[in-house]
């Protein structure tokens, strides 16, 4: 009988917790820039193309004077509710210089456009307080309730602005995006990954990952 | 000992789900971009043994997903893309409802707890189904088609739904709660008289006409089986006079009205991705290209919730045959069962209510 029992309570946890799987509703293109100033990272940039189908449910009832077509200023208070949305998910951006995980300050610099049909999010995210470089930072852009699906664009991926000349950077896209790929990738024990430790584990396998190098 | 060791892993692991769930939705509340959630349950991979299988459907359903989308694009230039957007819609719905999400749990859970026949089973996850898309249709055509409102407040009026949704769960949970813990009486020894029926349980409540259901059900289970017993007779007497622990007994369907309040609570929040099509489309011109893509998702989510309750419902009918004869141990477990299941809807609703309201 326990056996029922513990079959009954395995199969409910198991129906419950759901397995691994997700269903992204919302697709962005993306490709970001990190920013120095004074040999020290300062900045995160972000630019989001979002898909077809949720540009066209984003922007519904905004087109206030109807002509087809939404300026900056239609968009701003979309943008608004991005970021302040954004923000309970950490932006879907980790940051860690040196191996330690690095605070962002509040967003900068965001607005929403529309380029060829899609709606697009740019914004900034300030480092809390600037960091400089000794070895290496990795910058971490996903969703691990992959809700929201990240594709870096693959034509640079990633711009350095103003680096010391020393650093050099790295784009890894998800090993998710190619299903054999991630079998493989599977197999492989998780200390010889480039993620940092605090990610370790599967959700990690949906990140795009930055390595930027200026040392060591 | 062992057993009590691995029931009490299986609790815990239940616990830590739920407790899971209710966090991850208590940030979630409106969603990343302010404008659409999630849905409650979409926990993060847990990798281990399934991770690659559960990658690769995930990965196809990204797949069916945008071929779907670029099918309702392509139909502006040519009209027989409908077949590759329905074919898509089709194949999407079913591998969605393979992903996480509070639906399927409760509808399996609400089987197990209350006892449905595995073809009630299977009305019960088409009927969700059905009455999610129609929600979502339902609240595109008045929110974006007459009022013309800005995904904004569409997210507001998912969240009033969802909101909805959750208490209904809690409802649910409550209601199986006290109906399995009142049950239909004593436990108590009755020997011989007590065992089950030639035919054993499972079988003849899959027999059972599906038109027969509700209280008026129950009693006729109740007076078949007090007529076919001759060493103990209990006349015709309503539930409240029967002591013996027949598992028949114990599983009487639900009424009619739990079903449909298990359907709403379930189908009256619309999937994201539903209303993403349907605005989609309305904003092509293909609107009914968007109703039809809807309902063909429909027919799939329906495909895989049923066939995942009742992979629920027949392993618990295998469990009864396989230990026919031993009535009274089988009545006990079915009960515990069927209180844990019904234990869990409640939990699992008050989790989900709680993480909206107070997130």
């Amino acid at each position: 009988m326990a056996r029922i029992r513990q079959g009954a309570l395995a199969l409910i946890a198991f129906l419950i917790a759901g397995p691994a799987l997700a269903h992204p509703h919302v697709f962005v293109t993306a490709k970001a820039e990190m920013v120095f100033s004074g040999g020290q990272l300062t900045a995160v940039r972000h630019i989001w193309q979002f898909d077809e189908a949720f540009s066209a449910y984003a922007i519904q009832g905004l087109d206030a004077n109807n002509d087809g077509a939404l300026t900056r200023a239609e968009l701003a208070p979309l943008a608004q509710v991005n970021v302040d949305s954004l923000a309970d998910y950490g932006f879907f951006t980790w940051l860690s210089v040196d191996g330690e995980q690095v605070a962002f300050a509040a967003p900068s610099d965001y607005f929403l456009d529309i380029y060829h049909g899609q709606l697009t999010l740019f914004f900034t995210l300030p480092l809390a307080i600037p960091a400089p470089i000794i070895r290496t930072a990795t910058l971490d852009v996903f969703d691990p309730e992959y809700f929201v699906a990240y594709e870096f664009v693959t034509d640079a991926p990633i711009t350095l602005v103003d680096p010391p000349l020393r650093c050099s950077s790295l784009f890894y896209p998800p090993p998710f995006l190619d299903p054999a790929t991630a079998m493989a990738l599977a197999a492989i024990p998780a200390d010889e990954r480039i993620l940092p430790a605090d990610l370790a584990g599967a959700a990690a396998d949906l990140a795009n990952t930055i390595v930027v190098t200026c040392g060591g | 000992m062992r057993r009590l060791k691995h029931r009490r892993l299986a609790l815990a692991r239940a616990a830590l789900a739920v407790a899971g769930i209710a966090v991850a939705t208590a940030a979630a509340a409106q969603g990343p971009f302010g404008i659409t959630m999630p849905e409650a349950g979409a926990s993060p991979a847990a990798g281990g043994l399934f991770g690659p299988i559960f990658a690769q459907i995930g990965a196809w359903q990204t797949q069916f997903y945008s071929a779907l989308t670029d099918a309702l694009g392509a139909m502006r230039e040519n009209g027989s893309a409908f077949f590759v957007l329905a074919g898509m819609s089709f194949l999407y719905g079913i591998f969605h409802a393979a992903g996480p999400g509070h639906g399927k749990a409760v509808i399996s859970a609400y089987l197990l707890a209350s006892g449905e026949t595995l073809r009630r089973g299977v009305l019960i996850a088409f009927a969700s189904a059905f009455v999610q898309a129609l929600v979502a249709i339902i609240l595109v055509s008045i929110a974006a088609g007459i009022l013309r409102v800005t995904a904004v407040t569409m997210n507001e009026a998912t969240r009033v739904l969802e909101i909805g949704s959750y208490a209904l769960i809690v409802v649910v949970g409550l209601w199986l709660l006290v109906t399995r813990v009142r049950g239909p009486g004593h436990v108590h020894d009755h020997g011989i008289a007590a065992a089950l029926p030639a035919g054993g349980s499972g079988g003849r409540r899959l027999a059972t006409p599906i038109h027969a259901v509700g209280p008026l059900r129950a009693e006729r289970v109740a007076t078949r089986d007090d007529g076919r017993r001759t060493a103990h007779d209990h006349g015709a007497g309503g539930t409240a006079h029967l002591h013996a622990p027949d598992p028949a007994l114990l599983r009487r369907p639900m009424t009619l009205r739990g079903a449909w309040t298990a359907i709403l609570a379930v189908g009256i929040r619309p999937c994201s991705g539903a209303l993403i099509v349907l605005v989609f489309a309305m904003a092509q011109g293909l609107y009914a290209a968007g109703i039809a893509s809807t309902l063909v998702m429909a027919v799939g989510t329906a495909l895989t919730v049923s066939l995942l309750a009742s992979i629920a419902v027949l392993a618990r009918d295998t469990a009864i045959r396989l230990t026919r004869g031993r009535s009274r141990r089988v009545a006990i477990a079915l009960r515990a069962i069927e209180i844990a299941a019904a234990a869990t809807v409640l939990v699992f609703g008050a989790l989900l209510l709680g993480g909206v309201l107070w997130a």
